[in-house]
Parts: structure tokens; sequence; C-alpha cells
């Protein structure tokens, strides 16, 4: 009788393990989005902590790769909620508020804030911060520069940062060539272009094959937009007006097809003539994401 | 060897008590005297040893130990003290522990080694020298704390309950030891409540009760057993607290 | 003399089961960084050097308040201050003693960080070659050694302390409240120094001021940044930084003498 009294540790003790092992993949289930959305302003964070700076500095860029990470991963989603792009912010700018060497949030503000097109001046305006601080970088402030051509319209802000980073990576002459297309104010769309189809050989370079993914998808969508603008161009030629719909220039034969949008959507064009992608964002100046279509699925 | 004039010591405690340990205390020990301290607990007599050995300041009176104020260190140059319960380091083992207390009397290593092989064969401890304190028994560790008392051949032996937490073979050492020490013509101060071990020991003995001296005579000169003395002197005294 | 108590104060600490186990955490902290290092995209070399850093930083403070404060409460508590005091030892000489026992302790421990550390960098550089970055490895030895500097001053003030504490609890608090303290300072005086004379009302100034002279500037022996980044560091700062350690430390161990020459050992 003693003996079998002696194994009732055994006994809860495996039946705690079990439990806990039972639960274990329910734990891993997402919070929900308004738990996570809490950031410290930077001056506090500086203080609070310490002399750990540095690494609180690294967790909030990790808190921000991962999260946006895990929701790009999530179907049916084309954009975030604003106030997910604003924790996204947030945690960027205190990780460079805590370490301004650290070139990793840059690069992740870069690729996650400014092509969704969120707060442009402020989060360019931290990018070109980074630039300066990182002198031996050349990839900073060719974002900057080129961020500052195609979304911001600063023209002369542009043509430093790209001349700057042609110094910095001892005269290249692609960013050299950017640098003069600015100059004389060229095509935003075939600027565009051009810098894409850089970044999709870097990448390809790398092996970075997700990114490649929605890079190419991207350059699809000017390719797309630059053949109709070319068409536009001729129409204005020819008939000295703006034309009325893009179906218009196919019809004169200006254009010989549509093309068709990567991303589901339609080209189409603007009161001022300008082409646009319907899935595109709302202009080229930089007034805010679209709100979040959500539950419609592609 | 010890003079103690007119010693007071009160200690305040929180909210404003206060208890006098000692009160106008005044006592000489001649060298190669064994002096016999004994009276009841919380009378004054660790507190007592404290002040001779500098731990605590008299608020009035002196002490000198061979004719040097207790306030300068170097009165206890020649002093060997065993505190009433063991203060150990018991990560170390009895032979660091013996080779520390050396070196803070400035011995030389070789010394050390001689006097702690003596000193362990003597208290019974070598075979367990190289163990850690820590894994003795508690006997063990008051015949280590004797041992280093000892190590640098002190003149004065200050002894706090040498008995305590020995068994009766441990005692019969310790008794051998004073002997020794008695005929080596050290002086040496015993507190206890051991009477009968006093009576044999001892050239003199004083009894304080309540911070007081009350009785001081030479053993031989003793009329009636040292036990019936000792309750006399305390009633006398008019004690009315037993701590 | 000093030497003996000394080196019994470092056995102490060293045959402390807690080192074993602070060196176990730093251990583990030092592997989890190196997977940790997998993460980041760019800049690998200088999140590794935080970490491993930090992580130094962390376990050199668990060793000063948990084992450092243990041996001194220890000694007050069970009264082995005795066997050095019943004899001719001056009351200066067994307070220094302790001191560069604990020193010394904090030295050993140091150095076994500064070998962790530099196996996780040199793991993290053979893994990662291309992005390890322009961490300088000479820089974060000496990091190493300004924390070290950092922890003596600490202990000195933990000595202190414990001199006026009335239990060992006390001590720790009081050697942890210094320490968050003095490690924000320097940021509060430059936050408040930024801030436009409105927002800030005179007297918290006057507060912030007394704060960043009184207490000891931890923020001055941080070199995180500078060796993750391989900045320069400019002889006047190694050397301020040097004088300042060694001459707070002084001062600090002047008064707990002067303060243990005059307690009462009950």
């Amino acid at each position: 009788m003693r003996k079998l009294t002696n194994l009732i540790p055994w006994i809860t003790g495996l039946c705690g393990v079990c439990i806990y092992l039972l639960t274990l993949p329910l734990s891993t289930i997402d919070r929900p989005r308004h738990e996570q959305l809490f950031a410290l302003p930077p001056k506090v964070l500086r203080i609070v902590s310490l002399q750990f700076k540095e690494v609180a500095g690294d967790m909030a860029y990790l808190n921000a790769l991962t999260y946006a990470g895990g929701l790009k991963t999530q179907p049916g989603t084309d954009r975030f909620l604003p106030e997910q792009y604003e924790w996204i912010y947030k945690n960027l700018k205190n990780s460079v508020a805590l370490d301004s060497y650290f070139r990793d949030p840059y690069y992740l503000m870069n690729s996650a804030l400014i092509w969704d097109r969120y707060k442009l001046t402020e989060v360019n305006g931290l990018i070109a911060k980074g630039a300066d601080n990182c002198d031996w970088d050349y990839f900073l402030p060719f974002y900057v520069g080129f961020n500052y051509y195609y979304f911001l319209d600063e023209y002369d802000k542009s043509f430093y940062y790209l001349k700057e980073a042609s110094k910095r990576a001892g005269g290249n002459p692609f960013f050299d060539s950017l640098a003069s297309r600015v100059a004389y104010q060229a095509n935003k769309t075939e600027f565009a272009i051009t810098y894409l189809e850089q970044q999709i050989y870097q990448a390809e370079q790398g092996g970075q094959s997700s990114s490649v993914e929605s890079l190419v998808r991207r350059l699809q969508v000017l390719q797309g937009i630059r053949k109709i603008e070319v068409a536009v161009d001729a129409y204005r030629k020819q008939y000295s007006k703006q034309p009325e719909s893009v179906s218009v220039l196919l019809s004169l034969k200006l254009l010989d097809s549509i093309p068709k949008e990567p991303n589901g959507g339609s080209y189409y064009l603007d009161p001022d003539g300008r082409v646009h992608s319907t899935k595109d964002l709302k202009d080229t100046r930089g007034k805010g994401p679209v709100s979040t279509r959500k539950g419609a699925s592609p | 060897m010890i003079r103690i004039e007119n010693v007071s010591k009160t200690f305040r405690l929180g909210r404003g008590r206060r208890v006098t340990a000692v009160q106008q205390l005044s006592l000489t020990v001649a060298r190669g005297e064994v002096y016999g301290c004994i009276g009841p607990n919380g009378a004054g007599k660790s507190t007592t040893i404290k002040l001779l050995l500098d731990m605590i300041r008299p608020d009035s009176g002196e002490l000198s130990i061979n004719k040097l104020s207790t306030r300068d260190e170097a009165s206890r140059a020649c002093v060997g003290y065993l505190p009433e319960s063991p203060y150990i380091y018991d990560y170390l083992t009895a032979r660091e522990y013996l080779t520390y207390a050396g070196k803070l009397s400035g011995m030389s290593s070789v010394a050390i080694q001689r006097r702690s092989d003596e000193l362990l064969v003597k208290l019974k401890l070598d075979q367990a020298a190289g163990r850690r304190i820590s894994g003795y028994s508690k006997g063990m560790q008051q015949r280590t704390a004797i041992a280093a008392a000892l190590i640098h051949d002190p003149d004065l032996v200050v002894l706090d309950e040498p008995m305590s937490g020995l068994d009766p073979l441990g005692r019969k050492l310790i008794f051998d030891l004073i002997d020794e020490l008695k005929h080596q013509g050290k002086t040496v101060f015993i507190s206890s409540h051991v009477l009968t071990d006093i009576e044999r020991l001892c050239n003199r003995v004083g009894i304080i009760v309540q911070g007081q001296l009350c009785y001081e005579g030479a053993v031989q000169q003793l009329t009636s057993t040292l036990d019936e003395m000792f309750l006399q002197v305390v009633q006398q005294a008019g004690m009315n607290e037993v701590h | 003399m000093i030497q003996a108590i000394a080196w019994v104060t470092f056995l102490e600490g060293i045959r402390n089961k807690a080192v074993f186990g602070i060196a176990l955490m730093a251990g583990l902290m030092m592997a989890f960084t190196v997977v940790l290092s997998g993460m980041i995209p760019r800049d690998i070399g200088k999140v590794a050097t935080d970490f491993a850093l930090s992580d130094a930083t962390f376990a050199a403070l668990l060793v000063v308040l948990f084992v450092g404060i243990t041996i001194l409460a220890r000694d007050m508590e069970r009264k082995t201050v005795y066997l050095a005091l019943a004899r001719s030892v001056p009351r200066s000489r067994y307070l220094l003693g302790r001191f560069c026992g604990l020193v010394l302790l904090q030295t050993v421990i140091m150095l076994l960080l500064l070998v962790a550390s530099l196996l996780t960098l040199l793991l993290v550089k053979y893994m990662y070659p291309d992005f390890f970055g322009k961490v300088s490895f000479g820089l974060v030895a000496l990091a190493h050694l300004f924390i070290l500097v950092q922890m003596s001053l600490l202990t000195a003030l933990s000595i202190l302390f414990s001199m006026i504490a009335s239990s060992s609890f006390v001590t720790f608090l009081l050697t942890t409240a210094t320490w968050l303290i003095g490690s924000s300072t320097q940021e509060v005086k430059q936050l408040i120094e930024s801030a436009t004379a409105a927002q800030v009302v005179p007297f918290t100034k006057l507060l912030v001021e007394i704060a960043y002279y009184l207490f000891p500037n931890m923020a001055l022996f941080d070199l995180k940044a500078v060796a993750a980044h391989g900045l320069a560091l400019p002889g006047a700062t190694f050397v301020f930084a040097m004088v300042y350690g060694v001459g707070y430390s002084v001062a600090v161990l002047s008064l707990a003498i002067i303060l243990f020459k005059r307690k009462e050992l009950t």
C-alpha cells in the first residue's frame, strides 16, 4: 500500500507534463493585435534601459522585424492597419534613438514603411540621419536619394544624397546616372524602373528569393504604367489634350494591348493624365495608405 | 597583565530603552595567573571580554593589557581569543584556517607549518585537517577555534565557554591543554558555567552579577563549594530576572 | 597581512556556489547570443558585441550584489571579523584586505567573461565573416576593463553601505539603488539640459545636478557602443574614467574605514 502512495507524486507530475505538452501549440496563437501595440517614447526608453541601451535597441528592431514579417505572411492583407504601421515605426525609431549607428532599422524602415507610403517625410528624414551617421554605408544615401526624388519631390536633396552614395561607393556609375536623371528631372517611372532593376539584381545575387518576387511584381506594375505613359504622351502630342481613358489609347492603336497588372488590378488615368493602378497607392505624393480591405481576398 | 579600571558600558536598545551591561567594574589579572570569571547569563561576562578586545568601547573607565591601552591594537598581539560560539569560515579547511590565523598574527610560513602540525595532533584534528570545516562536528569546530587561538603562542589566552559543545573526551583534551598552559606560565582568563572545572583549574575567581563584580578571591580560600558560593552571591546581589 | 585577508576573501567567493551559477548563466547567455545573431540581416557583429558585453556587465553586477554583499554580511553576522580584529590587525587594514579580496574575485571572473566574450565573437565572426562589421576586439577587451573598474567602485560602495545598514538586505537595496541612479544620471542630465527652460521646474534641475555629482556616473564606464562600432576612444576619456573610478573608490573606502573604526561590534 505504501509503495502505491509513493507513486502518486510521479503520476501527478506526469499528468502535469502531458497537460503542458498538449497546451503548448495553443500558447503560440497570436495575441490580439491591440495588446502588442505599445512602445515607450524614445527618451524614456533611453533612461530606463540604463547601461543596456544597445541591446534594448536591438530588441526593438527585432520586435519590428518579426512583427512586420509575421503580418506579411498572413493571407488576405494588402496593407497593414495604421496602428500596425505606427508600432513598427515607433519601434524602429526607438531602435535608432538607442543606437544611431545601427543600420538594420534604417533598411527595414525603407522596405516596410516607405513603399507603403507611411509618414514619408519623417521616415525618410530618419533614414537620412542614418545615412549621415553611418558614413561608410553607401546604400543608405542611395535609398534616401531615391525616396526624395520619387516620393517627396525634393530634387536638391535627392541629388545630394545620390552623389554622396556614389562618392562613398568610390564612384559608382549607376548612382551617378540616377543623380544625373534627377538633375534634368527625368520621368519618375523610368527612374524607378532603373532603380528596381538594380534592386532585383542585388537581391538575386544575395539569394533573397522572397524579396525578388515582390520586387519583380513592383517592376512589372511600373513597366505597365510606363508603357501606357508613352502612349499618353503620343496622344497628347497628336491631339493637344489629355486622353479620356486607357481604352481610348487602345482603340487609336497607340497602345497595342493593355498590360496585365500583376496584382490583379487595372490601369486607369487620373484627371491630370497620370497613369495609376487600382491596386496601387493613392498618388505619388505620399498622402497616406489606402485603408485595408479586410476580408477581400484576391 | 590585565587591568580593568572603573569601566562602565550602557547599551541603547531601540525605543529609548537602555541596558547597563557593565557598571564600575574593576578587575586585575596578574601575569601567569589563571582567572575564572563566572556569573549568571547576561551578567556582562562576554561584554567585559569584548571591551577588553576593543570590539566595543567603554562609556567610562580604562582597560589595558600588558600595560598597553586596549585602544592600541598592539595590546592584542599577544592575545589568543576563543569566542563563545565558534566563529569559523566553514569553506576553509582546518589547515587553511590555521594558516590564515597565523598570517594575521604576523607569523612566518615555516613557523605556521610547525605550530599547526603540533596543535592539530594535540587536538586530534590531524586526520580531518584537509577537509572543509563545514563538514566538522561541533566539537571539532570548537577544537579548531582553540587551535587558532593558540597558534601564535600568545601570553594571554582568553577563553569564553571553552567546554561548550564538547563531549567528555573533548573536555578532557581542553582541560589538559589549559593545565599545560598554566604550567608554561601563560596567563589564562576563562569565562565558564562549568564550576567544577573553574575550581580545579583557576587560581582566582571573580563572580559578576548584573554588571558588577560581587566577589573576588583565591580558589583555595573558598569556604564552601563554588556552587554554593555562587548561589549565595547571586542572592545577595538581589537578582530578580533569570536570563 | 592584507594579502592573507584578501586571499581568504577571494577563496570565500570562488568556493561560493552562487559564482558557479552566475558563470553558468553567463555561458548560456553567450551561447544564446550566437543564435540571436543569425536573425540580424546586416550588423551581426554589432548585435553580438552588444549582447556579449551586456551579459558581462550583468554577470559582474550579480557577483557584486549577491556574492560580495553576502561575504560582507556573513562576516558581521557570524562575527568572523573577530578572528582578525581580536589580534593586532588594525581595522583599516582589515577593510582594505576585504576590498582587495573582492576586487581579486571580480578580476578573475572578469577574465573568464572576457574569454567567453571573445570566443563568442570569434565564433560569430567565423559564421558570418562578411557581416561582422567594424567590431574592435581591442575595445571589447578594454570594455571589460571598464566594467571591472565600475564594479570595483560598486564594491567599495557596498562596503560603505554595509557599515551603516542594519541588515544585508538594506545593503543590497542601497547598492542596487546607487547603481540604478548612477547609470541614468548622465542621460537624465542631458535630457533636462536639452529641454526648453519653460518645461523644467528649476527645483528639478537642481535636484538632477546634485544627483549627477553625488552619485557615481556609471555611464562613464559603458564602452559598448564604442566597441561594437569600432569608434575611436580618445586617450583623455580613458584616463579620466580610470582616475574617476580610482578616485571615487578611494574616497568611499576612506569614509568606510572611518565608520568602521568607530563601529561597535556587539
